[in-house]
């Protein structure tokens, strides 16, 4: 099920909130175990509606998790025998991601590295497992280190691991986080309401404006990429580029808006990426909870920066190419990640003092070039397709520049866009607001109920409705 | 001796163990190409004013994406009165047959929705649209010889 359906809209949604929300006990604590079973229930019938079957993995590694991290926190005057839980707790984890994730793209390279024909049986990847597994992961981690205590009931545990705002496509919430609300949390009128308006904003930047540009690089790519003009093939990644953010921006602003309206308060995900005036900045703004993920569990255990130049640069490339690979298995992915490790490296030890010296708007130029670069790889069905693509965009396949093509995109499209950038580059976010408290609600009000008419509007027309990161 | 949350998570390594052999040794999607099993499927049905196309984009104006699938053959007509049409998808690894059967009976509705009216032939035969998932394979097919293309095509993707 996904959050830009009807079913979901309709049904879901508000029978969830209904059975949440009716209150059951006098007694707090008791309300709240009722509303995290509330939660729990439907979170598994959330999950189970497109993924009968790999309930059945997500159950086990609740019940694992739960049991190693109590035993990891039982075993806290007793090191050899915690840390053996914790390893095994790591091993479990590790191998089913990678089993259900990697296993055919394992055995795939080595039959092409080895020229081997082993047999490759596929297994469809089970929804969220990259974001559920990783969040049990930080929780296990943070238990083996002592930063948080390991959860004594399950129903709160399991409720942390599969909450349907996030279970599917993040953000990673760490337990740390979330870990006192999931025992008291409180629903107020101002943050069910906030909920609402970030629920509505995240299905618009989706339906309206994901969806949009999203089928017109489905139509370019549906052609013969090498044929491309440059300006088709900018148009398009241009596209990709907006419908990227817009999707995954806009599904963690539903994330964050159902949270709220349930009582929780999720981190921000998103802080407009595409103004960043650096591949650094960039990724301090783009999915900020992977980001912060390898950083507190890959990057600063393998020992950060205090290790010396050398060790520095080989804890960002081993950071950046599991970053790649985290969001697929595929060696384009691992190319889109050491790609950005790379780039990390160089503005880092290189180019820091040069890009210093650069104007802001053409920083912010070379920026978007290179993020738009590094989505080709990212969009790419294979390492040759993204090479073909980038060839095209820099005229390297001897296609003509421009083409009727480019021309009727372009006056099909060229508003759209601008508008789509202004958003997605936080110019209207930054115009001066009246100070007129009345005037702003009744604005918004209306605003937001428009917003929420033309999703509607869109859903029933639009057949063309796909979320970009239920693939990882 | 093992505590009882040690003993929870040998019986959660057992029954993982287990769910990945039933994984692995479950039912597997079919060897055969959409265009080996289109080949077999059309073989008994009257393909005269039906034309081949091959454009992705195609699949999105049906309201499919094809970034998950492996290969797809489709057979329709240019023709705006003639709403016969077989659509023939090898799923890829990460496709969600689910999403696309529905977007494909949403589609088909629409366009019953639209004929119903003032063609009943049309509307008549896209009633009785036929629309299959097997082995990791979709059939669908608007068409008076439907149900000989269904039979062929279990036959070709059980094979």
């Amino acid at each position: 099920m996904v959050f830009s359906s009807a079913t979901f809209l309709f049904l879901f949604l508000p029978v969830t909130l209904v059975l949440y929300n009716f209150r059951l006990f006098r007694d707090r604590d008791r309300e709240t175990v009722k509303k995290n079973i509330v939660l729990l229930v439907m979170s598994l019938i959330f999950y189970a509606w497109g993924e009968p079957v790999y309930i059945v993995l997500m159950l086990l590694s609740i019940f694992y998790n739960y049991n190693a991290a109590i035993d990891i926190d039982r075993y806290i005057g007793s090191p050899k025998k915690k840390k053996l839980v914790f390893a095994g707790a790591l091993v479990f984890n590790i191998f089913i991601l990678g089993f259900f994730k990697y296993y055919g793209f394992a055995v795939e390279s080595i039959n092409s590295i080895f020229s081997l024909s082993l047999p490759v049986r596929e297994i469809p990847l089970p929804v969220g497992i990259s974001f559920y597994t990783f969040q049990v992961l930080s929780y296990v981690i943070d238990v083996y280190r002592g930063d948080v205590r390991a959860q004594k009931s399950i129903i709160p545990f399991a409720t942390y691991i599969s909450m349907f705002p996030q279970l599917i496509a993040g953000p990673i919430v760490q337990y740390y986080d979330v870990e006192k609300q999931l025992t008291d949390r409180e629903i107020t009128a101002e943050k069910f309401s906030a909920g609402i308006m970030f629920f509505i904003k995240g299905l618009g930047k989706k339906v309206i404006f994901a969806n949009t540009v999203g089928a017109v690089y489905t139509e370019i790519l549906g052609t013969d990429i090498s044929s491309l003009s440059v300006m088709t093939s900018w148009i398009g990644i241009i596209c990709y580029t907006l419908q990227i953010y817009f999707d995954f921006s806009g599904y963690s602003d539903m994330a964050i808006g159902l949270g709220k309206m349930l009582g929780f308060d999720f981190l921000q995900n998103f802080n407009f990426p595409y103004k960043a005036t650096s591949i650094t900045d960039f990724w301090r703004r783009w999915h900020i909870s992977l980001s912060s993920w390898f950083r507190d569990y890959v990057y600063i255990p393998l020992g950060g920066n205090r290790k010396g130049t050398l060790r520095t640069v080989f804890n960002i490339l081993v950071v950046w190419s599991l970053t790649g690979l985290w969001h697929g298995a595929a060696w384009n992915f691992i190319a889109w990640g050491a790609f950005y490790g790379v780039l990390l490296i160089a503005e880092k030890y290189v180019f820091a003092r040069v890009l210093e010296k650069i104007p802001v708007f053409i920083r912010y130029i070379m920026t978007m070039a290179t993020v738009m670069i590094g989505w080709v790889f990212f969009s790419a069905e294979n390492l040759g397709a993204a090479l073909t693509y980038l060839k095209s965009m820099f005229g390297l396949c001897g296609n003509a520049f421009t083409d009727s093509t480019s021309e009727y995109l372009l006056s099909e499209n060229a508003f759209s866009l601008i508008l789509m950038t202004l958003c997605a580059t936080g110019v209207f976010a930054a115009l001066p607001r009246i100070k007129n408290f009345r005037f702003n609600i009744a604005v918004m009000s209306v605003g937001y109920m428009a917003i929420f008419i033309l999703c509607i509007i869109y859903l029933i027309s639009e057949t063309y409705n796909p979320f970009l990161y239920f693939r990882f | 001796m093992m505590s009882k949350a040690g003993l929870c998570q040998l019986v959660c390594i057992i029954l993982l163990a287990a769910f990945i052999g039933f994984s692995f040794f479950g039912e597997e999607n079919t060897v055969k190409t959409a265009d080996e099993i289109a080949a077999e499927v059309t073989e008994g049905m009257n393909l005269d004013g039906l034309e081949r196309f091959d454009s992705e984009r195609l699949l999105s104006q049906l309201g499919v994406s094809g970034e998950n699938f492996e290969s797809f053959v489709y057979y329709g007509s240019e023709d705006i009165m003639d709403v016969r049409e077989i659509l023939v998808i090898k799923a890829g690894e990460d496709c969600d047959t689910d999403s696309v059967t529905s977007l494909l009976v949403k589609k088909a509705e629409e366009k019953y929705n639209t004929y119903k009216d003032y063609d009943p032939v049309a509307s008549a035969l896209l009633e009785k649209r036929v629309i299959q998932v097997s082995k990791g394979a979709i059939i669908y097919m608007v068409h008076d010889d439907a149900s000989v293309g269904l039979d062929a095509f279990l036959r070709c993707v059980e094979e």
